[in-house]
Formats: structure tokens, C-alpha cells, sequence
């Protein structure tokens, strides 16, 4: 503890591989007050940190040394407040280009909450390949020669035998990062992922393997009593009420696969990569799972939702547990990729947890090359660069295509070296229509159509670092399982957001909110009780427009970062490939119109329309500074 | 009652959202299962009213009976044996068809003068729905028919009526063992099917007795017999499914499939087939109450109203349709095809399909049915007069109540489409 700072352990690591030193800074209670921590934190870190001239190299090459690589939890992680077991790992993304981050929930976020640090942050790059072992306020860096080239699984059996600690939490990358495949994962705690932005490409680009943590510390909080009351008033508000608890009930019973053929009733979940909505879902839901296959409950620490499945699969005779597979890893290795054997769309997830990649952007990928081949374009160029595979192979409903390709993509062999970029750079390398490629900002987009909700699509293309449902999830707010009226964040007519922008801007705070304190967005408390339990273990006294501006002071530093690498208002919009009317499904004949919705969003937000970049007067009324 | 009020499933939200409720995890979640008790057979009458003797005290011991002009004949067959159980009742005769909602009053003022504790309907849907509307209107007056949602809430009845008996008198609609009841908003213009339903609605006991039925002319056996087959295997393929309920559908099925041709061809000279095709009504009305039933029965419902075509054989007419529609997002009529004698070895799923819904069409052609509109000719339509009519037909599909259930999302233009596929019986492509 430093400087009276509650709720944190006051102090950031700053390690620099180059020369395998590190230091230990105070956490400042003024940034802490105004970032808390998490991905708030690592922002105002990495805003620090960067000068005009660096944003010019990362520009151009992310994987520089002098890319920064931010692990962090936040004050409210491993709380009384539930589904707080989480961290956060940030960094400018290989694969975008631009913000990068991701959360992962399991165990390795209670470690690294009791390490010491707040953070951790890595700059530099290992002559050889290493890994950080953190314990006791301390960080030594170990070799991971060994380790080179194991799988995820492996190295954190083999870390955790070779420092012969119980206690060790393992997150590590697996071979895709190591070849630097631009949306390779993190993973931790067996199968949780950092998934999203290639955040694993950057640390492999680092030559670290893994970090090991041994929590050995304990962080004090301003008043346990007061997590403890409100968690018991929210659980006397919902006794007794079956229609609140559903949603509860469907994350623990199928976890978010429970979703799938929700959300193909609802128009959201894509299918034929984006180009319909209607598929098989029947043989692919979470209840579908469950009676085909023994699935067990699986939480993060202190969860109660236990969302978390592992699913027993046979695979070439062997009995083997596998961790998920959840709704955006079915919905892109299923329907996005017209797969519906289910064991195959099960272990195509388990081979990118193996290996470490990111579910989504893989799918899309996948499902990218196959919707090119079936409509006969760039084939020459696909010709050209196939190697081993067939091109009579890549056609929708290919289950052995799914495993194959992974594996290729990991290891960067033939054609998979370039879906190893990502859809954006796949168009440009198969000379294709840029527009065909989903993404935006280069971050492929999540298993939320955006033709299914007006709000989601509004979310998509103003947010942090591109396409990722997780930083506005809106589609919930439009089935009804969160309301907050007192920000707008209220359901209506899903196919606008009209006088809604507000609504949109003010859950993208609330989640940001969410990664900096840091917890899971899954469970949704009321905002009293969002506040009420960052309050029980800071000392900051927040209410609930302070806490809102904290969101939004979060949201637009990294916006600032955003357009120092170069984004403006012409990187927000949605390939036209997604803006193109459906002729079947829930969604037939939605037109997504979003210019004034985007208007007033830039208003709202006090960001230039003609630059995209946040105004002066509002980073001044944010104070926010360089 | 308020002129043109709405009902809770035409509002958008409901259309835009209902889907959520049937997905799988949500049926997980939340399903029930509710039946009747149900008494077979000549003895079913008598069987009912020494429960009711056994169980009510005498000085509570009063039956309103609820029946229409036509099934007011059959009284006797359950007077006889009330009056044997010393059961007191009278007999409400002015339940019209489609039941207009000013009916109901009718009958929940004579419960209000009578105080009866068992109502026991005798007649078809119309009756039994009638029955069940009335009692929840006796029960609590307060309800209104139109936001009655079938979940949430229970409605808390039977603190008056402790049995609501329900006697069939054709084999189809399965009212006798379902939470729903279809009734007419006459304050609206044009009338307005008004669907109710709620597991507290459920008969609390159904009588199958043959000789309520034996009498059906050949073309109501074959219109009720149809529904139950549109029950059963709308019912089954709809996704809403448990393995409680699919097991009733394959038994409606099967014995439809086996009976309905019989009691079609032999009517009341075939009592077994009688008998069977009261078990089969019962099954898949056990098989839909507890899940949903397929489009067919909205797309039925609109074209039968249109063009006056009984609704058995509307929905039978569309059967094929709906299922074929669904198949793109389902693969559960697969099972149903070794149930039509459709081998599925060594077929790919297209063929496979194109064969079961031949099966299916083959089925109700072998009683006479049509399997496409212009093979209709109770009435004949001309094309003519069909395409006309399609818009506002697809209008008033994608309006019903059933629309909502659709495990594949639905749409007007898509119900337009199914009707212009349905003229000459061309296979759903799309």
C-alpha cells in the first residue's frame, strides 16, 4: 500500500525485456481515481508512455519493442462482488493496428491481484525466449527455451511442474502467437483466453512464453461490509422471481451457448459468413451439447454464474475434456462456417485453445475463404497459395476444413499463413473487394449481426478497437436483460437507435467501467450496485455520474490513442458486406442507415466530425492531457 | 370491452422478441407438462361422475352443462349418469360457433346463478372453449382475455369450479386435453380469432367415449382427422419439443395414420377406428398443448376464415408446407419418416425430404384431402380468386398467434410465398 491508496496494491511493474530489468513505480491515486484500473489504467499507462514518434513506428510495426504490454486488475477484481475474477491484458493490437484489449476470467486474475502490482507492464523484447515469474513483490525472469513451441495446455502443466508450486497461475501463448499469427490468444487457467486483438502475437513477439504469478499478497478494501449488504439486498430483490433469474439460470445451465438459436430467432447469430441467419441450430445449442455430450459447470473465481463448460468429447478413440465451447466459438466455427457436426465444430474450438487463437477472428477467416471459393472469387489467388489443401475441400459444411485450417493458420502454412492477417489483409492478398471483408477497424466482427440491432452496429463502429461485442453489448439491452432508463440504456425498436446514441454511448462507459474495475459484464447489477461495490473497496465515494464520467473519460483517452495511430472518422463504419439486406431471417430487408445516428454520437461523445478525434474542450472537461 | 383492442401477441415487441422463448436453453429452463385426466371408453361417463359423487359433497354437488344447438342431443348420455351419481346440473345450450366473447357472458351468468362446481362441455373446440373461457370469466371476472399471457402469473382457478370436464364430440381439435382456446373478438373489425391460453385451462378430465363420435359424416372425420395429424406433426418438427411430448406426437401420429383412413372409409361401423382416432386427437392435443403447433395452423387458420374451408382440412392442406419451410433450420421430421414408411438409408437429406412430404401429401390423398389448393373442392377456388385473396391471407397468418412459435423466423412475405407455393403443390425451395 502507497500514498493511502485503498483497494490497490499502489505499486506498477515496468519490466523491460531489452534489458532484463524492472522497476517498481507507485500507482498515482489520482490516476488511479479518475482510470481505476484494468484497461482504464493500462490506457492512461500507454498514453504516458508514447510519444508522437512512437505512435508513427506502431503505426507501421506493432510488433516493436516499444509496443507496450499491459497486464492489470482492477480494484473491485476478486471482490465480494460477483463474477470479479477477472484481468486484463492491453497493448496496440498486431492484427488492428490500433487500441488493443482483452479480459479472461479463471484464476490467474486472483494471483495477479495479490502479486503486488497493479500492473504489469512490458516494453523492450527478450534476446531469448523467457518467462516472468512474479511472486513476493518480485519478477525474475526465467528461460522458456523448453517451452518454445508447446502448446497452451502443456506449457502451463510444465510451468507449474518446474516451479513444483501448486499456487503458480500459468497464462501462456501457444504456437500461433509464436508465429505470430495476428489474432493469436492468450490463455490461462487451462482454456480462458485473452482472445481478441492478437494480444498473444504481441506478447509472443516479445519472446515471452508465459507469465507464472503466485498471489502471495492481500489487497485491503475500504469496508467489506458494504459488498456483503448489497449482494444481499440484490439477492432479497430477486428471490422468488423466476422471470429475473432466467437469464441466470441459461448461463449456468448452457452457459452463453444457450444463445445460439436465440439469437438465430432474433436475426443475430450469422451464418454462411454473414449472409444469412438461418441455419441447423438445433444441433449446435447448448442444450443440444448437453444431451449429446457429458458437459460440466465450469466458474471463474467467485462466480456464481458458472457460464463456464468443459465438454467430454471422444477424439481418435481417447476420451478427452475440453474447455467450452462457448457462444461466439459454435457461432463461428458453426453456422459462420456452415459446419453442424457438432464434435467438429467442439474440437475445431479446442484445437484454437491448443494452439491460441482467437475463435472469432479465426472463424471469420475461415468462414471468409470459404464464402470466397463458393462464389468463385479471387480463386486464382487462392490457387496460387493453397499448398497441401484442395480447393475442392473448401466448400460451407466442411468439419475436417475447420481443423485443418486451424492447425495451418498456427503454423503459418500455406494458404493459412494468410488467414494467419486476418480478413482485411486476406482481401487484399486474394485481390478481392476490401468491402467483402468483415471487420472494422481490422478486428473481424463478433457473432452479433449487425443488421439484428441498430445500437449493436453503432457500437461496432465507434468502438475502442473495433468490432467486438463485448465493449457494448447493446443486443442485450434490446432482449431485455439490462435497463438502466436513468443513462438510456433502455430497449425500444431494435432496428434504430434514434434519440438512443446516448444509450449506446453510456454502455460502452459502463463497460469500460467494467474492464478497469475489473469484472465480468455478465451479470448486470444495478448501477447503484456497480458503483456501490467499486465504493466498498476504493475509498473514492463515486456516484453514479462520476462513475459514468470515469467511463467516459476511459473511452476517450483511448479514442486520442486511436487517432494518434491514425483512425478517423472514415474507419467508423461497417464493411458492405454487412450492409447488405438479407433476404431471409428475422432480418429480411433491414437497411442499416447509421450517418445521423453517428452524427449525434460524435456530438454526444465531443468528437470532431471531421477528424474523429475528441475536441479540446472535451479532453479538457475530461482532463485528460499530455 | 374496448372496440379494437388489441392482443398481447400482435404488439411488435411480442412478434419482434417471442422468439426468444423458444430456444431450447429457454424451454430448458422453463417447460410444463400439463395433462388431463383422461377416461376411455362406453364406462368414461359414468366413470367421471362417481369421481365427482366420491369427491364433492352432495349440497355442492351441481354440473353446468355447457353444449350447442348440435350437441345438446347428446345430454342424455351424460344426465343419465349424473342423475345416477345424484349430481345436480343444468344445461347451457347458447355456446355458438367461433365462440364471440359476448357469448361467454351467457354462460358465466348463469354459473353466477347457479353456482355450479363441475362444468362439463360437450361439443368440439368451440364448446370446450367456450367452457374454458367461461370459467376463467366466473372464476375471476377481472381478466381480460386479450393480455391473458399463457406464462408468468397463475391465474389461481378452481377456487369455485373443482372439474372442468371436457366430452369430445369429433376427434381433432384436442381441446379436450389443451390449454388453449380459440375465441372470436366480435368488437373488432373484421372479427378477430382471439387465442387464449394457460396450463390452469387444461380440462381437468376428458371423457373418450366413441359414442359421442361415431355419428361424424365422412367429411368431418376426415377435416378432424387432418388435425390431428397438422397437431402432431407440426407439433413435433416445431422445436418446442420435450421428449414427453414427442413421444405423444409419434403415437398421435401412428395411430392416425393407421385409423383415420378406416374411420374415414367406415365411419360408425368401425368403432375401434372411432375409439383410436379419440386416443390420436387426445395424444397430439397432449403433443401441441405442451409445445406449440406448426405454421400450418397459421397459415389454416387465415385461409379457412377467407375462403370457408373447414379448419382440418386447411391445416392438413398446408401440412406439407410448413414442414418443408421449417426444414431449413430443423431436422427433426427426419424421425417422423420411418413413422410415413419412408426408408432414410442411402438418401441425401433433400431427397429424403422430398420424399416424406410426398408421404405426407400421399396420406391425404388417400382420404380424399387435398394437398394443394386448387385439389380443393370444399370449396373450389380458382386461381383467380386465390391470388387475389393472398395478401391479406398472408396478413392474417403472419398475425396469428401461431406465427409467433415458428422455430424458423417468420414473415408476411414469407407466408405469401408459402400461399403461392401451395396453389399447385410446388416444394418449398427457399
Amino acid at each position: 500500500m502507497s500514498n493511502n491508496l485503498i483497494g490497490y496494491n499502489g505499486k506498477i511493474a515496468y519490466v523491460d525485456l531489452s534489458n532484463k530489468k524492472w522497476e517498481s513505480k507507485d500507482l498515482d491515486p489520482q490516476i488511479a481515481k479518475e482510470y481505476l484500473g484494468g484497461t482504464g489504467l493500462s490506457a492512461k499507462l500507454t498514453y504516458d508512455l508514447l510519444s508522437d514518434n512512437d505512435y508513427e513506428t506502431l503505426k507501421n510495426d506493432p510488433f516493436h519493442e516499444i509496443n507496450p504490454l499491459i497486464f492489470a486488475t482492477g480494484p473491485v477484481t476478486g471482490t465480494i462482488r460477483p463474477s470479479s475474477g477477472r484481468y486484463t491484458v492491453t497493448g496496440i493490437s498486431p492484427l488492428t493496428k490500433i487500441w488493443g484489449e482483452g479480459s479472461s476470467g479463471g484464476y490467474f486474475c486472483i494471483s495477479l491481484r495479490n502479486s503486488g502490482f497493479d500492473a504489469i507492464v512490458i516494453t523492450g523484447k527478450s534476446e531469448s525466449p523467457t518467462y516472468l515469474y512474479i511472486h513476493d513483490k518480485t519478477i525474475e525472469f526465467k528461460d522458456a527455451s523448453k517451452y518454445w513451441g508447446k502448446d497452451t495446455y502443456e506449457t502451463q502443466e510444465l510451468i507449474k511442474g518446474d516451479l513444483n508450486s501448486e499456487r503458480v497461475r500459468v497464462v501462456t501463448v501457444g504456437l500461433a502467437a509464436e508465429n505470430l499469427v495476428k489474432y493469436a490468444a492468450m490463455i490461462n487457467d487451462e482454456g480462458r483466453a485473452i482472445g481478441r486483438c492478437g494480444l498473444g502475437a504481441l506478447m509472443a513477439s516479445k519472446n515471452v512464453k508465459a507469465l507464472a504469478v503466485i498471489g502471495s499478497g492481500r489487497v485491503q478494501i475500504h469496508d467489506n461490509k458494504i459488498g456483503k449488504v448489497l449482494i444481499k439486498e440484490a439477492e432479497d430483490a430477486l428471490r422468488g422471481d423466476a422471470t429475473a433469474s432466467l437469464g441466470s439460470f441459461l448461463y449456468t445451465l448452457y452457459g452463453t451457448n444457450g444463445y445460439l438459436d436465440i439469437g438465430m430467432a432474433l436475426g443475430d447469430t450469422p451464418a454462411y459468413y454473414y449472409t444469412e441467419t438461418e441455419f441447423l441450430a438445433e444441433r449446435l445449442t447448448g442444450k443440444t451439447l448437453r444431451e449429446e455430450y457429458p458437459v460440466l459447470d465450469y466458474g471463474c473465481a467467485g462466480c456464481t454464474l458458472k457460464c463456464g463448460k468443459q465438454t467430454i468429447v471422444e477424439d481418435n478413440g481417447k476420451e478427452i475434456k475440453v474447455d467450452g465451447p462457448e457462444y461466439e466459438s459454435v457461432a463461428a466455427f458453426g453456422p459462420l462456417c456452415g459446419v453442424f457436426d457438432s464434435k467438429k465444430v467442439i474440437l475445431a474450438n479446442h484445437l484454437s485453445n491448443v494452439y491460441g487463437v482467437d475463435t472469432i477472428s479465426c472463424g471469420v477467416s475461415i468462414a471468409f475463404l470459404i464464402y470466397l471459393v463458393e462464389n468463385k472469387l479471387g480463386i486464382e489467388r487462392i490457387k496460387q497459395n493453397l499448398n497441401d489443401l484442395s480447393i475442392e475441400d473448401i466448400h460451407w459444411g466442411n468439419g475436417d476444413l475447420l481443423l485443418k485450417l486451424i492447425e495451418m493458420i498456427s503454423k503459418r502454412k500455406g494458404i493459412g499463413n494468410i488467414l494467419a492477417e486476418g480478413v482485411r489483409s486476406m482481401a487484399e492478398k486474394f485481390e478481392v473487394d476490401p468491402g467483402l471483408a468483415a471487420h472494422v477497424k481490422g478486428l473481424e466482427v463478433p457473432m452479433h449481426d449487425p443488421r439484428a440491432f441498430a445500437g449493436q452496429a453503432l457500437s461496432y463502429i465507434t468502438c475502442c478497437v473495433g468490432a467486438n461485442h463485448e465493449k457494448c453489448d447493446w443486443f442485450t439491452v434490446e432482449i431485455g436483460s439490462i435497463n438502466y432508463p436513468k443513462l438510456k440504456i433502455q430497449g425500444g425498436d431494435r432496428t434504430t437507435v434514434k434519440r438512443r446514441e446516448k444509450g449506446v454511448m453510456a454502455l460502452q462507459d459502463i463497460r469500460a467501467i467494467d474492464d478497469s474495475a475489473v469484472n465480468c459484464n455478465f451479470p448486470h447489477p444495478s448501477l447503484e450496485d456497480i458503483v456501490g461495490h467499486i465504493n466498498a473497496s476504493t475509498n473514492f465515494n463515486y456516484d453514479v455520474k462520476s462513475i459514468s464520467t470515469v467511463g467516459e473519460r476511459i473511452n476517450t483517452l483511448k479514442r486520442v490513442i486511436n487517432c494518434n495511430l491514425g483512425i478517423t472518422r472514415t474507419d467508423d463504419r461497417l464493411p458492405s458486406h454487412l450492409l447488405k439486406v438479407l433476404k431471409s431471417g428475422k432480418t429480411t430487408d433491414v437497411k442499416i442507415e447509421l450517418e445521423g445516428n453517428l452524427q449525434k454520437y460524435y456530438k454526444f461523445r465531443g468528437w470532431d466530425w471531421e477528424t474523429g478525434r475528441p475536441t479540446e474542450e472535451k479532453l479538457n472537461e475530461l482532463k485528460i492531457s499530455k | 370491452m374496448s372496440q379494437n383492442q388489441p392482443t398481447w401477441y400482435e404488439q411488435q415487441v411480442v412478434k419482434d422478441m417471442m422468439g426468444l422463448f423458444g430456444g431450447k436453453a429457454i424451454r430448458g429452463i422453463t417447460s410444463t407438462f400439463s395433462s388431463s385426466k383422461i377416461f376411455m371408453g362406453k364406462a368414461g361417463v359414468l366413470t367421471m361422475a362417481q369421481l365427482i359423487k366420491a369427491v364433492i359433497d352432495k349440497k355442492d354437488r351441481r354440473a353446468l352443462i355447457i353444449v350447442d344447438s348440435f350437441t345438446q342431443k347428446f345430454s342424455s348420455l351424460v344426465t343419465e349418469n349424473l342423475d345416477f351419481c345424484e349430481v345436480e346440473y343444468k344445461i347451457y345450450s347458447g355456446v355458438e360457433p367461433e365462440v364471440p366473447l359476448a357469448n361467454i357472458d351467457g354462460g358465466v351468468k348463469m354459473c353466477e346463478e347457479f353456482k355450479p362446481t363441475v362444468l362439463i362441455a360437450i361439443g368440439g373446440g368451440s364448446v370446450m372453449d367456450a367452457a374454458k373461457a367461461i370459467m376463467i370469466k366466473y372464476e375471476k371476472p377481472e381478466v381480460n382475455f386479450h393480455m391473458m399471457l399463457p406464462i408468468g402469473d397463475p391465474l389461481g382457478l378452481r377456487k369455485k369450479i373443482r372439474y372442468l370436464v371436457a366430452i369430445p364430440t369429433t376427434s381433432g381439435t384436442g381441446s379436450e386435453v389443451t390449454p388453449a382456446a380459440v375465441l372470436t373478438d366480435t368488437n373488432r373489425t373484421p372479427h378477430k380469432k382471439l387465442a387464449i391460453s394457460n396450463p390452469e385451462i387444461v380440462p381437468d378430465i376428458a371423457v373418450l367415449d366413441p359414442s359421442f363420435v361415431a355419428d361424424m359424416p365422412p367429411s368431418l372425420t376426415r377435416g378432424s382427422g387432418l388435425d390431428v395429424l397438422a397437431h402432431a406433426v407440426g407439433s413435433y418438427v416445431s422445436n418446442w419439443g420435450n421428449p414427453l411430448a414427442d413421444a405423444l406426437n409419434i403415437a398421435g401420429i401412428k395411430e392416425t395414420l393407421k385409423y383415420l383412413p378406416r374411420a374415414y372409409k367406415y365411419g360408425k361401423g368401425d368403432i375401434e377406428a372411432r375409439s383410436h382416432m379419440q386416443l390420436a386427437a387426445a395424444l397430439a392435443g397432449l403433443g401441441f398443448g405442451n409445445t406449440m403447433p406448426g405454421i400450418d395452423h397459421a397459415l389454416g387458420h387465415s385461409f379457412g376464415k377467407i375462403f370457408k374451408v373447414h379448419h382440418g382440412l386447411s391445416v392438413g392442406l398446408f401440412l406439407p408446407y410448413s414442414v418443408g419451410f421449417q426444414a431449413k433450420v430443423t431436422e427433426r421430421w427426419i424421425d417422423l419418416c420411418p413413422v410415413f414408411g419412408v426408408r432414410t438409408e442411402g438418401k441425401d437429406k433433400d431427397m429424403l425430404l422430398k420424399e416424406f412430404l410426398a408421404a405426407v401429401k400421399d396420406f391425404i390423398h388417400s382420404i380424399e384431402g387435398p394437398s394443394c389448393v386448387k385439389e380443393l373442392n370444399e370449396p373450389p377456388i380458382t386461381q383467380e380468386e386465390y391470388i387475389e385473396k393472398i395478401d391479406i391471407l398472408a396478413e392474417y397468418a403472419d398475425n396469428d398467434a401461431v406465427a409467433l412459435t415458428s422455430y424458423r423466423p417468420m414473415s408476411k412475405n414469407l407466408f405469401k410465398k408459402i400461399y403461392e407455393y401451395a396453389w399447385d403443390g410446388k416444394d418449398i425451395d427457399f
